[in-house]
């Protein structure tokens, strides 16, 4: 069993991402930000984050985020896209209503205030029958002028989880503006004490991550992580038998990542939601968590058969072999 | 670059000529899955590529005998043709457990027996079946014992001008079993592989073949072990005996697979397994 902690986020602050939003002249967004997608889903999450902002269908929006003259977001690294991007996207979605209820009201002679957006309707509050418009009328009269002004409707956000600090070089203390994941794995491992292979049975994880903001794509993070991390605890190196480079890989097929007939028969998901003030709706990444699990719960899962420790990864069938070799050796002495 | 000279014929008469005029300056090509990355690392240059796939060897036939299987037949064929279930049940284990499903669908067995890896999963169960193959020449063809084929890593006696058209496994009874232990469960390459064969007769073991992979210069019989079961009365100490005497006969070596130290632990358990887990297989019978 292992007991994970994962920063997610620069915890001393910083780490800016920029988000922008652009409605289109058919009444549809698109969303433009530069956090790549590493498989992990960024896009997914950050359209669902954008329409929850904008009060409209998921499939009103379109992301670009696969070009390198879009907005920064700092790097898709320290599972920081699902803490820091969404606040960015929220930030650009209510720049962009500010915008279109301040054309909204130059169009109606009103009020910016009194001009509402309810999802894909705007009107004037207390005037809604003689002004009333959807959103695709709003999104083509700004373009298009016409009848009415022209307007480039194009919300713009920023956001850091606070500035940057400093450790302090005395203590090593630094506050801790990002946020930290939580998780837990537990493995169920057979040891062939012949051939010093081990077959993982059953694999559960828990991850408590704020809220899961896709639910599905937090499973297959799980999912993921255990790979990278079973392939780490059992297969992967560079040098699988020895500190040589005589015997390092030279290709891709020498190179022992876990395959689907390596995976466990039985996987145990759980996602635990404790909201988090640093997320939007609470949400905070843990991606990389994921893969720190699997190989203390592999190793102690092991202990836990043959009776030894091992301390070096991976764990390959002839360190198990002399593993056990030395424990016969030192019964006998 | 230099052009490589690109042949597909549809006669094995025209194949054979072409390989002749070229002498060894031609590859031959079937499922691609050794020749190709070979070819992408400039291991081999050749002036001429000639595709097989063309010349109608890909079956499996049921003779008095043997079993016909065309050389261009597939690891995906032979993992799941019945007649090689049923006759050759080893064989058909082999291929299943032979690299990934898109490698199993490419690879072919004369690739497999010409590429004359040490770690060749088909060869290891050909062996134990006492396979033979047929090559073809422009001037004749000759029947070899595919234990008399290999002379080294990537070494057999094939001429140049010789293509392998045919795989004949005798039918004839026994047991069989054949396991594999790799760095990972799939697509993986031995670290050591087995197979073996008992010819039962009452308690007594009339005949044996025990057969490793990846644990010599070629894949290995080992005649002394084999001869510790004839004969004999099989007990599990006789078992242990001959699976020590296997690894005896043995020189394998550390790679970026495993060291040889492993192979021999491991591959001694493994023999154990196979020839423990033969008895309780369901006899062949032809």
């Amino acid at each position: 069993m292992a007991y994970v902690l994962h920063p997610t986020g620069n915890k001393g602050g910083g780490d800016p991402s920029h988000a922008v939003i652009q409605l289109k002249p058919d009444g549809t967004y698109v969303l433009l930000i530069g956090a790549m997608d590493l498989g992990q889903g960024a896009p997914t999450i950050l359209r669902q984050v954008a329409a929850d902002a904008l009060g409209v269908p998921i499939e009103k929006i379109l992301v670009s985020n696969y070009d390198n003259l879009l907005p920064l977001s700092v790097s898709t690294s320290g599972s920081r896209v699902t803490l820091i991007d969404p606040h960015a996207v929220v930030n650009a979605a209510e720049d962009l209503k500010r915008q279109i209820r301040e054309w909204f009201a130059q169009q109606h002679e009103a009020n910016p205030e009194d001009v509402e957006i309810e999802g894909e309707t705007v009107y004037v509050r207390g005037d809604r029958e003689r002004t009333v418009m959807t959103m695709e009328q709003v999104a083509m009269g700004a373009a298009w002028g016409g009848g009415y002004e022209p307007a480039s409707l194009i919300g713009r956000g920023a956001w850091q989880p606070g500035k940057y600090h400093a450790h302090d070089p005395e203590t090593g203390e630094m506050p801790n503006v990002g946020a930290i994941s939580f998780g837990a794995a537990l493995a169920e491992v057979e040891v062939d004490t012949e051939t010093g292979t081990v077959d993982v049975l059953r694999f559960a994880q828990v991850w408590e991550v704020g809220k899961a903001i896709n639910p599905l794509l937090v499973r297959q993070q799980i999912n993921g992580g255990y790979c990278i991390g079973a392939g780490f605890a059992l297969t992967e190196s560079c040098y699988p038998y020895f500190p040589s480079v005589e015997y390092a890989p030279e290709k891709m097929g020498d190179y022992f990542m876990p395959t689907f007939e390596d995976y466990p028969q039985q996987m145990i998901f759980g996602i635990e939601e404790v909201p988090h003030p640093n997320g939007v709706q609470g949400a905070k990444g843990f991606s990389e968590g994921s893969a720190s699990g699997p190989p203390p719960a592999i190793a102690s899962a092991i202990h836990d058969a043959i009776g030894v420790w091992i301390t070096e990864f991976p764990i390959t069938p002839e360190v198990i072999l002399r593993a056990l070799e030395a424990k016969q050796a030192g019964v006998e002495s | 670059m230099r052009e490589v000279l690109y042949y597909a014929p549809t006669e094995l008469t025209e194949a054979t000529a072409i390989l002749a005029d070229h002498r060894d300056k031609a590859a031959v090509l079937a499922g691609g899955t050794d020749l190709l990355p070979k070819l992408n690392y400039y291991e081999v240059k050749p002036h001429a590529l000639l595709y097989i796939g063309r010349l109608g060897l890909s079956s499996i036939h049921n003779g008095s005998s043997a079993l016909t299987i065309g050389a261009t037949t597939t690891t995906a064929d032979l993992a799941t043709h019945h007649l090689v279930q049923q006759y050759a049940p080893a064989l058909a284990q082999a291929a299943r457990l032979s690299g990934s499903v898109a490698i199993q669908n490419a690879a072919t067995i004369g690739g497999n027996i010409a590429n004359a890896s040490p770690a060749a999963d088909l060869v290891v169960a050909l062996l134990a079946l006492d396979a033979s193959v047929r090559l073809l020449s422009h001037s004749g063809q000759r029947d070899v014992h595919l234990a008399d084929f290999f002379l080294g890593p990537h070494l057999t006696i094939l001429q140049p001008d010789e293509l392998i058209t045919q795989i004949h496994v005798p039918l004839s009874p026994g047991k069989t079993e054949f396991l594999k232990l790799g760095r990972r469960k799939g697509q993986t390459l031995a670290v050591v592989s087995v197979a073996v064969r008992l010819q039962l007769d009452g308690d007594l073991c009339h005949d044996a073949r025990i057969v490793l992979g990846s644990m010599a210069p070629t894949p290995l019989r080992c005649r002394t072990a084999e001869h510790l079961l004839r004969g004999q009365k099989i007990t599990t100490d006789l078992i242990h005996q001959a699976a020590t005497q296997a690894i005896a006969e043995s020189s394998p070596i550390t790679d970026q697979r495993a060291t040889a130290w492993y192979r021999k632990k491991a591959g001694e358990a493994l023999v154990q397994r196979a020839l423990l887990q033969a008895l309780d297989k369901k006899e062949v019978r032809p």
